[in-house]
């Protein structure tokens, strides 16, 4: 039954829907809410938020959630949050569930993303692939809009002759987006190669070529 | 009870059921949709968590709950499977991605049901449901399991009853059964109330022991962008489809909620298929 609005001041945070391991860190989860004082039942996601309003939510009983944990679909945390107006529930690399404002939450991500990111390029120059590779999705899982991060990663396969994952990779990002960092794959992709040279036809001019151009190395 | 006596059990409910809809006028209709063709082809659908999700990469096999714990993944304890009777079975639902809480999905194409017409089955609902959630008329005085015996359906059998719950509950038209209302269906007779109208309302359809995920069975797999690019095992699924022409969805997640992307974009797979058949 979806429930009728409620104000989020009445409702704690008990858990929430996903368990996550370190690879998959960090990110933003969707709160399992309770009604403060009710223990009989909790609210999942999907819901909405207006104002201070929870509106929309799924009710489950107790036992289905306690089910839910048994099958690892959610994870409780080890003692519950009020819950708050224009809050957000994130879970830090560390593994470590943060409830923040939206625009703090946001902020502390930002921050994750530009740090990882500066990583990844700094061991994509280094030629450090796994390293380059681990950074860039840490950067990605914490803004999944982060088109560098996309690059690096698609340079990757690239160099990594691996097409089909590149091409992959390229299917996640608009149309409008990926013309905007083709050149920038393609300088990644240079600068690889100018890193550790191979045996290269034409150099690296088109995202669409850089497969059928490059050689790999023997 | 043998598996003569459960064939038997099943086919007569689908029978009841069947019938109790068969009488039934259905108004007209504008929907342009092949009924029949849609019920017999609507995809099964499961979804899951990221960690589940991983185990089933690194697996290759949806496992149920009773071979994980014979396996020692998970513990045995009292839950509506263990309470139903269905803890072997992996649990499907025929039509678009209904269980709350989960971020990744697969669509497993309708003939998977043919080679278990005896220990497969299905439900009308989410059998979950039955516990702590859905009401029914008769609930103070039926236990979730008898009211459970009383809707088992056999597969792939229990197409027939979808196919005629199209005609009779949804006005010829299937996409309100994929993406239902919470309004009380006129001439239901499974009569359920309250609880997620998603649950309530979907076809359940459980097969036992273990279900290989790549295989020509498997249709469409559905991820989060960020957790394609960011989860090796999940790109490596994903690189596996593309090789084997596996449909690939992929959708975004703001604000963490995956469920809400994961159902939208199987309704929209949905949507573009059921209209070919």
């Amino acid at each position: 039954m979806q429930e009728p609005p409620l104000d989020v001041s009445s409702l704690e945070i008990v858990g929430y829907s996903d368990v996550l391991s370190s690879g998959a860190l960090p990110s933003i989860v969707p709160p399992i809410f309770r009604r403060k004082g009710a223990v009989d039942s909790v609210l999942v996601a999907p819901y909405s938020f207006n104002g201070r309003y929870l509106c929309d939510a799924t009710e489950i009983s107790v036992e289905e959630l306690e089910s839910l944990e048994h099958r690892r679909e959610v994870t409780m945390l080890p003692a519950p949050i009020d819950a708050r107006k224009g809050y957000e529930l994130w879970v830090n690399p560390q593994g470590l569930p943060q409830y923040q404002t939206r625009s703090e939450a946001r902020h502390q991500l930002d921050l994750i993303a530009s740090q990882e990111l500066k990583k990844a390029s700094t061991a994509f120059a280094d030629s450090q692939l796994d390293e380059a590779e681990r950074h860039s999705s840490v950067a990605l899982l914490a803004d999944e809009h982060n088109l560098e991060a996309m690059a690096i990663k698609i340079a990757i396969a690239t160099v990594s002759n691996d097409s089909t994952s590149a091409e992959i990779l390229r299917e996640l990002v608009a149309q409008n987006s990926l013309n905007a960092i083709s050149a920038r794959i393609t300088e990644l992709c240079n600068q690889y190669y100018k890193a550790r040279p191979v045996a290269v036809t034409s150099g690296c001019h088109s995202i669409m070529r850089d497969v059928a151009m490059i050689r790999p190395r023997p | 009870m043998d598996n003569q006596g459960r064939t038997q059990r099943l086919q007569s409910n689908l029978e009841r059921l069947y019938g109790a809809l068969s009488p039934i006028e259905a108004v007209s209709s504008e929907s342009s949709y092949n009924c029949q063709a849609v019920a017999q082809n609507l995809p099964l659908s499961h979804a899951t968590s990221y960690r589940n999700m991983v185990a089933i990469c690194e697996s290759g096999s949806l496992k149920s709950m009773q071979k994980l714990i014979d396996q020692g993944i998970l513990t045995h304890r009292m839950c509506a499977e263990t309470e139903l009777g269905t803890a072997n079975g992996v649990f499907f639902y025929a039509g678009a991605f209904s269980y709350p809480a989960t971020n990744f999905g697969f669509l497993f194409k309708a003939n998977i049901e043919e080679a278990h017409p005896v220990d497969g089955g299905a439900t009308p609902f989410d059998s979950g449901g039955l516990v702590k959630h859905f009401d029914w008329g008769t609930k103070t005085t039926e236990l979730p399991i008898e009211f459970f015996s009383r809707h088992e359906l056999p597969i792939p059998d229990y197409r027939r009853y979808l196919h005629r719950s199209f005609e009779v509950l949804y006005n010829r038209d299937p996409w309100r059964y994929l993406d239902p209302e919470d309004v009380t269906l006129a001439n239901d007779p499974v009569k359920l109330a309250n609880g997620d109208v998603r649950r309530r309302r979907t076809h359940e359809v459980r097969i036992p022991d273990s279900v290989l995920l790549r295989s020509a069975h498997l249709v469409a797999v559905f991820a989060p962008k960020n957790r394609i690019a960011a989860l090796p095992e999940v790109r490596a699924l994903f690189t596996w489809c593309r090789q084997n022409k596996v449909e690939r969805r992929s959708f975004d997640s703001p604000g963490g909620d995956d469920f809400s992307g994961l159902r939208s974009a199987s309704l929209d797979y949905l949507r573009e298929k059921i209209s070919l058949y």
